[in-house]
Parts: structure tokens; sequence; C-alpha cells
């Protein structure tokens, strides 16, 4: 080794930095061997020595506690911040609802899917059972109701979950019962294939002659268009509470009572209002 | 529970929002931040500055860390070394000029004495200190690989990583800030020496610090 590599090592010696043992042990020959070589060592350790004592001497200082307590709080803030606007971009309802919306979401699909389902084996049967004879066709198709002994799954697959899961249930179909327009193509496809029951018949009449608002939704709940189900209660207010909902009111009749349907949710809440004449 | 985890992992928790490994990564890393930005600085106060904006720049981009490029450890000291030489470009008062250092240890020769038990300690933080002024008084690209390497002990890969060089320019600048601070050192030693003998209090001397 010579003085020119020599200086390419002193800093790795001096520092006593892992190296390859054979330019170690060169580099050290090099030095007993040239004085200024040896003065360069010398220099680089004595360096080294002042650095670890500078190095040492701050060892234990670090940033005062109320570093780590502004940290803290910037970090709380910020999590609540987060929080807050995670909630902002969700819909701006009550959790509850929207777990109960997700469920009844979930609910309508396995329906339709069932639906589906039953549909796609009613037509397996009516065609395994119609091929081979064509003049029973003809018979099933002239009369409609009674379904046939040997196609039983017909019956129940299409009528259980697409109609009848709905009628016998208490809560209302929102989408016929919130639009309340009778000439909806779904609602006369609905009763051809079925016979209303008196007491239906005759609400339907009887709504049918009265006269509503649209339905006004009461606090920052879900629009009533995009609730799954619900209920209808008819109720009756004083005329003034109309005030509250922007329409106008006869001051001289503001004690007099009106009809109201206010719609409840699932989760009991009242979510719309319609008043009724 | 999370001292015990790696800085990756105490990342992702705080990406998720968890406070404990946040304070966790804050008192395992914020030493070593704190003590490289006032090595840099010489000052607490940018020091202090320098590591709360680090931290709070770790809980703003926690999620712009690659651990491709680097250990978190690196991604930190990179982060403080940007504060740092800002800081000094904005307020350059806080780094000391050398004329300055020299002048201010003329009355204090007796640093270089060795072998006097008494001075022991008095010797040891006049030396100390004169090297803190010699390292501070480095231009900052020398300054910060000294600091990195010497004062922190890095190794040369890590340094590279918080520079965003490659590791044969920080083992040059390395050697070329050391043969530096040796310079200084003996400028100031020679003015020392020339200022005790003035007085007549010439001592042996060691060696240039």
């Amino acid at each position: 080794m010579n003085c020119e590599t020599f200086e390419e090592v002193v800093n790795d010696l001096a520092r006593n930095r892992i190296m390859e043992t054979e330019k170690r042990e060169s580099g050290l020959a090099h030095a007993r061997a040239c004085d200024r070589c040896a003065a360069r060592l010398s220099d680089e350790r004595a360096l080294t020595g002042g650095l670890g004592a500078l190095s040492a001497s701050l060892q234990d200082r670090e940033a005062l506690p109320h570093v780590e307590a502004a940290l803290l709080n910037a970090f709380r803030e910020r999590s609540t911040s987060q929080r807050a606007s995670a909630a902002i971009t969700e819909p701006s309802i009550p959790s509850i609802a929207l777990v109960d919306d997700i469920k009844g979401r979930r609910r309508n699909w396995r329906v339709a899917a069932g639906v589906a389902a039953a549909i796609l084996l009613a037509a397996l049967v009516s065609v395994v059972a119609l091929t081979p004879a064509p003049e029973r066709e003809q018979r099933a198709v002239a009369t409609d109701p009674p379904a046939p002994p040997q196609t039983p799954p017909r019956t129940p697959g299409r009528e259980a979950p697409a109609h009848g899961g709905e009628q016998a249930a208490a809560p209302v179909n929102l989408e016929r019962s919130v639009a309340q327009s009778p000439s909806r193509p779904r609602d006369g496809r609905g009763q051809s294939r079925r016979k209303p029951r008196p007491e239906a018949r005759e609400a339907e009449e009887v709504m049918a002659a009265e006269v509503a608002t649209e339905f006004m939704p009461i606090g920052y709940g879900y629009p009533p268009s995009q609730m799954a189900r619900g209920h209808i209660v008819r109720v009756e207010l004083p005329r003034s509470a109309m005030t509250s909902f922007g329409l106008p009111v006869n001051h001289e009749r503001s004690e007099s009572r009106v009809k109201a349907d206010v719609l409840i949710g699932e989760d009991g809440l009242a979510r719309a209002i319609r008043f009724v004449r | 529970m999370t001292p015990s985890f790696s800085d990756e992992a105490l990342l992702r928790l705080i990406i998720a929002g968890d406070e404990d490994a946040f304070t966790t990564l804050y008192r395992r890393r914020q030493g070593g931040v704190y003590r490289f930005a006032l090595h840099m600085s010489g000052s607490e106060s940018i020091a202090e500055d320098v590591t709360q904006e680090v931290f709070m720049v770790l809980m703003r981009d926690a999620a712009s860390y690659d651990p491709a490029r680097g250990s978190l450890s690196a991604y930190l000291y990179g982060i403080a070394r940007n504060h740092v030489l800002r800081c000094l470009k904005r307020d350059r008062l806080y780094v000391p000029i050398a004329g300055e250092s020299d002048d201010s240890e003329e009355a204090v020769p007796e640093q270089l004495i060795a072998g006097d038990d008494p001075l022991g300690d008095l010797t040891r933080s006049e030396t100390i200190e004169s090297v803190r002024q010699a390292v501070l008084a480095l231009p900052p690209r020398y300054r910060e690989v000294v600091v990195l390497c010497d004062l922190q002990e890095m190794s040369y890969v890590d340094a590279s990583d918080v520079l965003g060089c490659a590791l044969g320019t920080v083992r040059s600048r390395l050697h070329r800030a050391r043969a530096m601070l040796i310079e200084r050192l003996r400028s100031a030693k020679v003015g020392r020496t020339a200022a005790g003998e003035a007085r007549g209090e010439a001592k042996p001397v060691r060696c240039f610090i």
C-alpha cells in the first residue's frame, strides 16, 4: 500500500469500521512505515474520539414533553376529523337506519332470487309436463286459476314470495303506497291475478276519493322513495301543524283537525308525512 | 403491546388511526431526529420544531412512505434534513461562523492540556465544544454526512438513503468533511497555543484537540 491508497482507507481505519482484513493489515503496516501517514491516522483517530465525545454528550437529549403532547393532540384532532369526514361521505342518516336499510335490501334480494328460481322451476315443469300432451296445454291455458295436481311446485313457487308474502305481511309496499298511483301497471297486473279482499277494496275506494299531498320527509332521514319497507299510520293533527311543512293554513280554522298519513320506517321512526283531505 | 412492533407495523397502525402506535413510534424515533436536527442547527428550538414537523408530516403523509426506498428511520431523517436545511436557509443566525468560534475559545487554551486530572472534566467539555463548533462551521452538505455517519453512527447505506445520493458520494463527502474538520481544529489549536504562549501559559499538547 502506498500513501495514496492509504488515504482511501484511513477514514475506515480511524472509525473502526468493518473492512477487509487484508486492507486493514496493509493500511496499518503502511502507517507504521510512513511517518506522514501515521500522523494522518493519528489525527483521524483524534477526530473520531472528539466526535464520539460530542455524540455521547448529547446522547440523552431529546424533544421536550410538550412536543409529544402537541403531536398527540394533533393526532387526536386528525383522527376525529377523519372520522367526521368519513361520516359525511356516507348518507346522512342514523346508523341504525342504514343497517336496517341494508338488511332490507338483502331481504329483497333473497325474495327476488327466490321468485326467479321459482319462475324458472315452474317454466321447466310446465315445459316437461306439456310437451307429451298438447291437449292438456290448451286446457291449462283456457282455465287459468286451478293448477293441475301433477304440477304442485308451480302455484306456491310463483305466488308465495312474489305476492303472497307481501300481502300477508303487515308492512305496506312503499313503492305502491307512497306513490299512490292506481294506474301503475304493476298494481294493475297484481289485481288481475288475484281477487281483492272486500276490506282492501273499501280502503282503496276511500283512498281514491281522498286528495293528499306528496309525502314530505320528516327530519334528515332517507327520502320516502328510497325506503325499502315501512308502515303508514293515519293520524289527526291540528291544522296548524301544516305550517311546519310550509303549507298554507287558514288561521280562522287553525284549531280544527286535519287527517295525515305518517310513514313509519322499519326502525319505528316517523320518516315522512302527507296531509289528506 | 405495540412497543415490540417493527416501525413498518406501527406505521400501518398509525394509518388506521392507532394513537398508541403513534406514541410508540414517536418515542422510539424522536430522540434520533431531535439530535440530528440539534447537531445540524446548533439550536434547541429548531431541533424541537423540526422534530414536531417530522412527525406531523408522518401523521399527514404516512401512506406515502415507500419501504422499497429505504427504512422508515431513513425516511424520517430525510424529512428532518429537508426541514433543517430550510430553517438554516431561512435563519442563518443560528449557525456560528468559524471566526466567532475561534474568538470565543481564545480565553480557554487549557482545553488542549493533557494529563491534568482536576481539569479533566473541563478539558473534555471544552474539547466537545470545540468539535461542536467545528462541525457547525462546516457547509451543510458536509455537515450532514458527519452528523449522520459519525455522530448518529448511521451506515453509509442508510445515509445514502437519507441524503438521496450514491453510497460513493457519501464516502467521498465524509472523507472531505473530516479533512476539513481536522484542518479547522488544527487552526484553532494553533490560535489557542499562540494565545497561551503570549500569556506565558504554554503547556505540552497531546494532539490538535
